[in-house]
């Protein structure tokens, strides 16, 4: 064997074409293999680079092909990309000083680059006989954090994640997972894997706020993961608007004619996004604030609608805390943000304030407040006390406000304020001595939609025209600049 | 318009001139808004009034100074603006007024880098002037906004004194502390918009009594009543208004030996205070923040050579001194307020790691404790007490963070992450000998060495480029 077949020999040996068994255990689990993923991920027919391929551990008794991390740098959607995947198959993917610095060279390499960095993870922890982490001196979260106030970091789980694998996942701006997985900031049982999570449990993950998006499997994950990258690369693409009286007619009649039922803001997100680009985070956690990445006349932005459908729309803490950081992710990455209003204003009474409400419902307030990309509110429905303050408070960029016609303001809902106005010691001092009702049709004159777009809302609009009006405000907001904060973007 | 008016008009908004109001507080157990203002500014500091013959918008209602009161002075000697609010009169509801001098005093604080003070107590908007006006930005309305551009630049100190809804109580959420009366009733919709919005009544307490609060980590400090509260206050604010006092070393014999015995009498189960308070300078006031809430580890604003300080310090006396997805948020949350103010960070670690699963979240709400610390410039130094478990060998203020100084007690233990129970390469020698941390000490001499290390730290103002210090 010549030299430069050995070269050969040394990299193939790596490949899955070489490794059966590690191919077949993936495929009893109903898993791909680290480079199956990778493939997946990355634009079909363009070049890869791998990086430190050869990289051995210190114990030459070892076996762990690449160490147990694969690191490539490659595209995605044309736009340079760097992936770590780390491979359950290879002694479980622990961790050692070699793959930590393989991970680390990768987190490096997205930084000074500038490229997002894709995390496909599964098992982790400390390999057993090696120099203990502390030694290290460095800890993937803690880079994973310089970097996270850089470049877009998007983790996927595949299956048990252990230690700091775990937490480098949690570091990530979003979080997909499919029902193999597990996330524990523990070491790996010694006995073995104690076997991954189940869709169930991956209901579970969703439901606390703990993974943006379940896939339904690797691959499904993979392609979330392109899907997420793509309102990152290309800010605007190019898009030709057809004929769309079918959204205007859907988005006239959207709203229920009885004002006291629900509608799903879910389906009012896809009418305003181009049609098929809307991508839901976090949906099943903090439901009754709906967010979205999106494409709006080829322009990726960030819709936050509310969703009448749960809790009535009313902002409790979760959705706070959801707002804030889908917030403060669309404006770390130039993304204008778009609110589609019908709140009856925060969660109230004493469960409400069991949560710490308070602190929670300013945390979306305080990251707005400092926000630099355009906001665009559209009041669809009912805009009522803080949860109205929360919703159409642009700070910074004051937000382009329109108005539906269906649309109502006042400083808590009208017929409550009725009362306590009719019955409060301060109108009886005032000598209002008007009726209920009479304060009621006043205060639904005074908080009408025409009031409104007459005391300083930029429109009142037909419902249909929604995505022109938008579309066309869009194309004259500033091409911002990829990062707009010098901050990393909060995990919670 | 005489002289006479001018003076006339000016004591018709103060107290003497208002006995029934005064006797409405004195009722209650409570002080006015102007006593409450008294008391928190230093002996013999007059407030500067601004607005004081401001009356509400509404042509037929009438209040004094529109039911807010709001000037600057000086507390510890630093200049700061104080809005204090008139229960006394329509509940201190904000109307357009009231807002436009919260507004005024916010934009103030801003122009003076004065600490602002929000003593609150009132029932949130006045239905009858502020319906729907938000939307469209009215005269004054911006104050949530601008309050919320302060935070991190100048100290925000939100105090409940009583009932504190709606709009109050969202003024004490932006704020960087949180002090209540046991009398106090905190909640973003009181008792009316509850009922208005779900059918159920509620007495103020069942809605957000200080227990409810406690609960909920929503309250940083819970006191008996008014003077407390305002001496809460100002003992909060002196770490942030003096960064540095002067401080005389006595004999520190007993807390050597206090010290040493720390760990071998309670058999490693000693709570948090009593390490800090053995490292904290003797007799000198330090601040807990939440100190019941998400316990297993304790957050305290404290003095160590008159220098003010954080102090992070397990504390294994609950839970172990593991940390959950609370303590997580508890600890990003001190590490920004910290961080903003330029207060260094002191470790003291003693914990078996993180404890809770995907239904907390846990792995999200932890992520936020290298997110915080990634972002910091103060000198952070680390004594690790005993366990040092799991990642908390690196995420709390370990090696990757390039601590100012790294110490381990001698009975200290690393375990995990590649260190099996009774691996002897995990004992506080063995980690010295590798050089993974800077020393290992006397437990005697920690305070000693705190004061070495402190005292070396240049002196950080307000961190320039802010962040504001996350509600959460």
């Amino acid at each position: 064997m010549t030299l430069f077949e050995e070269i050969v020999r040394l990299h193939d040996a790596h490949l899955d074409a070489a490794r059966p068994q590690a191919v077949e255990a993936q495929r009893l689990r109903g898993c791909l293999t680290a480079r199956e993923r990778i493939a997946l991920l990355l634009d079909a027919g363009e070049p890869v680079i791998e990086l430190a391929a050869l990289a051995r551990p210190a114990d030459e008794a070892v076996d762990a092909p690449a160490e147990g991390v694969v690191v490539v740098t490659g595209t995605v959607g044309g736009r340079l990309c760097v992936v770590v995947a780390y491979d359950a198959t290879a002694l479980g993917a622990q961790q050692s000083p070699t793959s930590q610095s393989k991970c680390e060279r990768a987190l490096e390499f997205a930084e000074q680059f500038g490229a997002p960095l894709v995390l496909l993870a599964e098992g982790g922890g400390r390999r057993a006989n090696n120099v203990p982490h502390y030694r290290e001196r460095r800890e993937l979260a803690a880079t994973g954090a310089r970097l996270a106030g850089k470049v877009p970091l998007v983790g996927v789980a595949f299956g048990p994640t252990y230690s700091s694998l775990a937490l480098l996942l949690g570091v990530c701006h979003v979080l997909i997972a499919t029902p193999q997985a597990r996330l524990d900031l523990g070491e790996p049982p010694p006995e073995g894997d104690e076997g991954g999570g189940s869709a169930e449990a991956l209901l579970e993950l969703q439901r606390s706020g703990e993974v943006d998006l379940g896939a339904a499997d690797d691959a499904d994950a993979v392609a979330l993961a392109r899907r997420y990258l793509s309102y990152f690369g290309e800010r605007v693409i190019s898009f030709a608007q057809g004929d769309e009286s079918g959204v205007r007619a859907a988005l006239r009649s959207v709203v229920p004619e009885n004002p006291r039922r629900a509608f799903d803001g879910r389906r009012l997100i896809e009418l305003i996004a181009d049609p098929g680009t809307s991508l839901r985070l976090r949906e099943r956690f903090g439901g009754s604030v709906q967010t979205a990445l999106a494409r709006i006349g080829g322009r990726a932005v960030g819709i936050l609608a509310s969703h009448s459908m749960v809790m009535a729309g009313a902002i409790d803490s979760p959705a706070s805390d959801k707002m804030a950081r889908f917030e403060s992710l669309c404006d770390a990455f130039g993304l204008p943000l778009v609110f589609l209003v019908d709140t009856p204003g925060l969660f109230a009474g004493p469960q409400a304030e069991a949560t710490a409400m308070n602190r929670h419902s300013t945390r979306p307030y305080f990251v707005m407040s400092n926000a630099r990309v355009p906001v665009y509110a559209v009041t669809v429905r009912r805009a009522y006390g803080q949860g109205q303050v929360v919703m159409t408070h642009g700070g910074g960029a004051k937000p382009l406000k329109l108005i539906w016609p269906f649309a109502e303001f006042g400083g808590m809902g009208l017929g409550g304020a009725a009362d306590i106005i009719t019955r409060s010691s301060s109108a009886r001092r005032a000598g209002d001595e008007r009726s209920r009702n009479e304060v009621l049709e006043a205060a639904q004159v005074h908080g009408s939609a025409l009031s409104l777009a007459r005391r300083g809302g930029d429109d009142l609009i037909d419902p249909g025209e929604t995505r022109d009006r938008l579309i066309a405000a869009l194309r004259q907001a500033p091409p911002y600049p990829l990062r707009q904060s010098p901050w990393p973007v909060d995990s919670w | 318009m005489s002289v006479e008016e001018v003076e006339a008009r000016h004591e018709a908004v103060l107290d003497a001139a208002r006995p029934d109001a005064v006797a409405k507080q004195r009722r209650r157990g409570m002080l006015t808004a102007r006593e409450r203002i008294a008391l928190l500014l230093d002996d013999g500091e007059t407030l500067l009034e601004y607005g004081g013959l401001a009356r509400p918008a509404h042509p037929d209602l009438e209040a004094p100074a529109d039911a807010v009161v709001v000037g600057t002075g000086r507390v510890h000697g630093r200049v700061s603006v104080v809005v204090s609010f008139d229960y006394t009169v329509l509940g201190a509801s904000q109307g357009v007024n009231n807002h436009a001098k919260t507004t005024r005093a916010a934009v103030l604080a801003r122009q003076l880098g004065a600490p602002l003070f929000m003593l609150t107590e009132g029932g949130g908007g006045r239905a009858q002037e502020v319906v729907a006006d938000f939307f469209v930005g009215g005269v004054g309305l911006g104050d949530f906004h601008q309050i919320a551009l302060l935070s991190g630049q100048v100290p925000l100190i939100g105090v409940a004194l009583g009932r504190a809804f709606a709009g109050h109580a969202i003024f004490l959420g932006e704020s960087d502390v949180i002090i209540a009366t046991k009398s106090a009733t905190i909640g973003v919709a009181g008792p009316p918009l509850v009922k208005a919005s779900t059918g159920q009544e509620f007495t103020p307490e069942q809605i957000g009594g200080w227990e409810i609060h406690e609960r909920a980590g929503g309250v940083d400090s819970i006191v008996d009543d008014d003077a407390a509260a305002i001496a809460a206050a100002r003992r909060y604010a002196h770490f942030f208004v003096e960064p540095l006092v002067a401080f005389e070393r006595g004999d520190e014999g007993a807390v050597r030996e206090g010290l040493r015995r720390l760990v071998p009498e309670c058999g490693g189960a000693y709570e948090s205070r009593q390490l800090v308070e053995l490292v904290a300078d003797p007799g000198a006031p330090s601040f807990e923040l939440r100190p019941t809430w998400a316990a297993s580890v304790a957050t305290v604003l404290a003095r160590i050579g008159g220098r003010a300080v954080g102090l992070v310090a397990s504390n294994p006396a609950v839970a172990d001194g593991a940390l959950d997805a609370n303590a997580a948020d508890k600890v990003s949350r001190f590490v920004y307020l910290c961080d903003a103010f330029g207060l260094p960070l002191v470790f003291l670690v003693d914990t078996p790691g993180f404890a809770g699963d995907g239904r907390q979240a846990l792995v999200r709400h932890a992520a936020r404790i290298p997110i915080a610390l990634s972002t910091v410039r103060v000198p952070l130094v680390t004594v690790v007490v005993g366990r040092a478990h799991g990642l908390t060998q690196t995420l709390l203020g370990g090696g990757p963070w390039d601590p100012q100084y790294h110490a381990l007690w001698p009975g200290a233990s690393y375990r995990g992450l590649g260190l099996a129970e009774g691996d002897p390469r995990g004992t506080a020698f063995a980690i010295a000998e590798q050089f993974q941390s800077d020393d290992v000490i006397d437990p005697g001499m920690t305070r000693d060495l705190l004061l070495e290390v402190l005292g070396r730290a240049p002196l950080q103002g307000v961190r320039e480029q802010h962040h504001f210090v996350d509600p959460w």
